[in-house]
């Protein structure tokens, strides 16, 4: 019984990571209406940059809030370069745009920090804590604190502020989001800074969950936030929420009956069966008609 | 508040719709323009509010050039346009959906008091302020579209085919508060002339991207050559 729930608790740790990585993911898919694959890489070189600056010797804190803050710099400098110029393009440019900067993005941090694996430093204690008689991973415990405080700063500036209102605005409707005022242009890039930030973040803590930072995490950042934004149904905030939740725990139902050898396919599958089976997600809202 | 259009040309792409029109409208005026599809209603809106780049010619709002405002700042100087098809935030509550209008005001004091104007004036947005605007009726996202674009505080309201998908009842509350509305002029594009005409004292005939007539709406409803190609005789 304690295994079954150390592994729920680590199900949900690694599923609020997700989460992290997917609310940006999902809230740039509903401007472009399309996958954004540059999303993982972004936060791929977000990683490394937190690695750069631990490894230089700057304290954690500092070191990992300026990672997300170079993450939100680059995505701004991805938004500005390889989509807003094909924005108004037919729908499959700004795609192949967006994965054209997420190869850039991939041999521009091979080149500089090689194709090897990295460790990732252990920040977060790893000791086993009792909780009502239940023994549970410290590290979970500690991530999953993490994930959810900046899931609800961000959840609060999307809902409760007038520019998150904005933003939501424009992800719902971009044309009509123009025509009451709103500074679109503006808006997407904050939107696009405000992933890149929540998403390093999330590599961040997935970093350390799984001691490792490589290059090829960015495709596979991508591929999880796109699972999870997909499977709570894309565009939506507590979608993106609870379908990278969802994500975490199938994962690791997955490691525990078939082997870790199919975490990574655990996404795969559920992009294929959501698009067959509920193209909406599971708690998307019926979907606005785009005319 | 004036504007004028001088020798507009604009399209889509590079295909023009309207080949150098004039049109001016002064303060408080309601006109309509009348035309069938594709006659360059939707056209000339949209190059009004910067919705489409202006190829040829001038638009100049209260004396300013519009040229190279995007629509947001044509908001700022007032211009505001209901969609056709209303196209209402829908995942958004009611109540942000009219907040959204007041974008780009800044008297709090003055938003607050609109919104509750304007719920008073349609008590179905009060009834259902808290509720996912994509789940109200046609007829009731039109009314929160028009009041949306109000709290804004337009000069000119522009209203896109306002009567499109509605049911008769909900066409004539629509048309009738567009009718009661005072101290902002109203250009309204519409397929349905009948209810166009008896809200607006002006109507402007709009063919193949160019102006044919521009009368009073009674003057034009008298008009046999209009009634037999508009109105089925």
């Amino acid at each position: 019984m304690d295994y079954y729930l150390e592994q729920l608790s680590n199900g949900i740790a690694v599923g609020s990571i997700y989460a992290l990585i997917a609310l940006g993911y999902s809230l740039v898919y509903s401007i472009l209406n399309l996958i954004n694959f540059a999303h993982g890489y972004v936060i791929m070189v977000g990683a490394f940059v937190a690695l750069a600056l631990l490894q230089a010797g700057i304290p954690a804190v500092p070191a990992i809030f300026l990672a997300c803050c170079a993450g939100a710099l680059i995505a701004m400098g991805v938004e500005r370069i390889a989509y807003r110029p094909v924005r108004h393009s037919n729908r499959i440019v700004p795609m192949i745009s967006a994965l054209g900067a997420g190869l850039v993005l991939a041999a521009g941090a091979q080149l500089i920090w090689g194709p090897e694996v990295h460790a990732f430093p252990q920040l977060i204690p790893r000791v086993p804590v009792e909780i009502g008689g239940v023994t549970l991973s410290s590290q979970s415990l500690i991530i999953l604190a993490i994930s959810l405080v900046l899931v609800a700063a961000a959840s609060w500036f999307l809902h409760r502020t007038r520019f998150g209102i904005a933003a939501q605005c424009v992800c719902q409707d971009l044309a009509t989001a123009q025509l009451m005022g709103i500074p679109v242009n503006l808006i997407i890039v904050a939107v696009y800074a405000i992933g890149g930030f929540l998403g390093v973040a999330g590599a961040v803590l997935f970093a350390m969950y799984f001691n490792a930072v490589f290059i090829q995490m960015g495709l596979l950042a991508t591929t999880k936030a796109w699972a999870a934004a997909m499977l709570g149904g894309i565009g939506s905030f507590s979608g993106a929420f609870w379908g990278g939740i969802l994500l975490g725990l199938a994962e690791t139902a997955a490691v525990m009956t078939a082997g870790s050898a199919y975490r990574d396919g655990v996404s795969l599958a559920i992009i294929v069966l959501v698009l067959l089976l509920k193209p909406n997600g599971l708690f998307g809202a019926p979907s606005a008609e785009r005319s | 508040m004036s504007l004028s259009l001088t020798s507009i040309t604009a399209g889509y792409g590079d295909r023009m719709i309207l080949d150098r029109l004039d049109l001016d409208i002064a303060a408080g005026q309601r006109i309509s323009l009348i035309g069938h599809n594709g006659a360059g209603k939707s056209t000339i809106l949209k190059a009004i509010t910067g919705q489409i780049p202006v190829k040829g010619g001038e638009i100049r709002f209260d004396g300013a050039p519009m040229k190279g405002l995007a629509p947001e700042a044509r908001v700022r100087h007032g211009i505001v346009q209901v969609p056709a098809g209303r196209h209402v935030f829908p995942q958004l509550s009611v109540e942000k959906n009219l907040r959204v209008g007041a974008f780009t005001r800044r008297d709090r004091a003055g938003v607050e008091q609109d919104l509750d104007r304007y719920m008073e004036k349609f008590p179905v947005l009060r009834a259902k302020a808290k509720r996912p605007a994509g789940t109200l009726s046609g007829g009731e996202q039109q009314l929160l579209a028009v009041a949306r674009a109000l709290m804004a505080r337009p000069k000119l309201l522009l209203v896109d085919e306002p009567s499109l998908g509605l049911s008769p009842v909900m066409v004539d509350e629509v048309f009738s508060y567009l009718g009661s509305l005072s101290g902002v002029s109203v250009v309204l594009a519409e397929q349905n002339v009948r209810m166009a005409l008896k809200v607006t004292e002006e109507a402007v005939v709009l063919s193949q991207g160019a102006i044919l007539q521009r009368m009073s709406a009674a003057q034009l409803m008298q008009d046999a050559g209009f009634r037999r190609s508009y109105l089925g005789g």
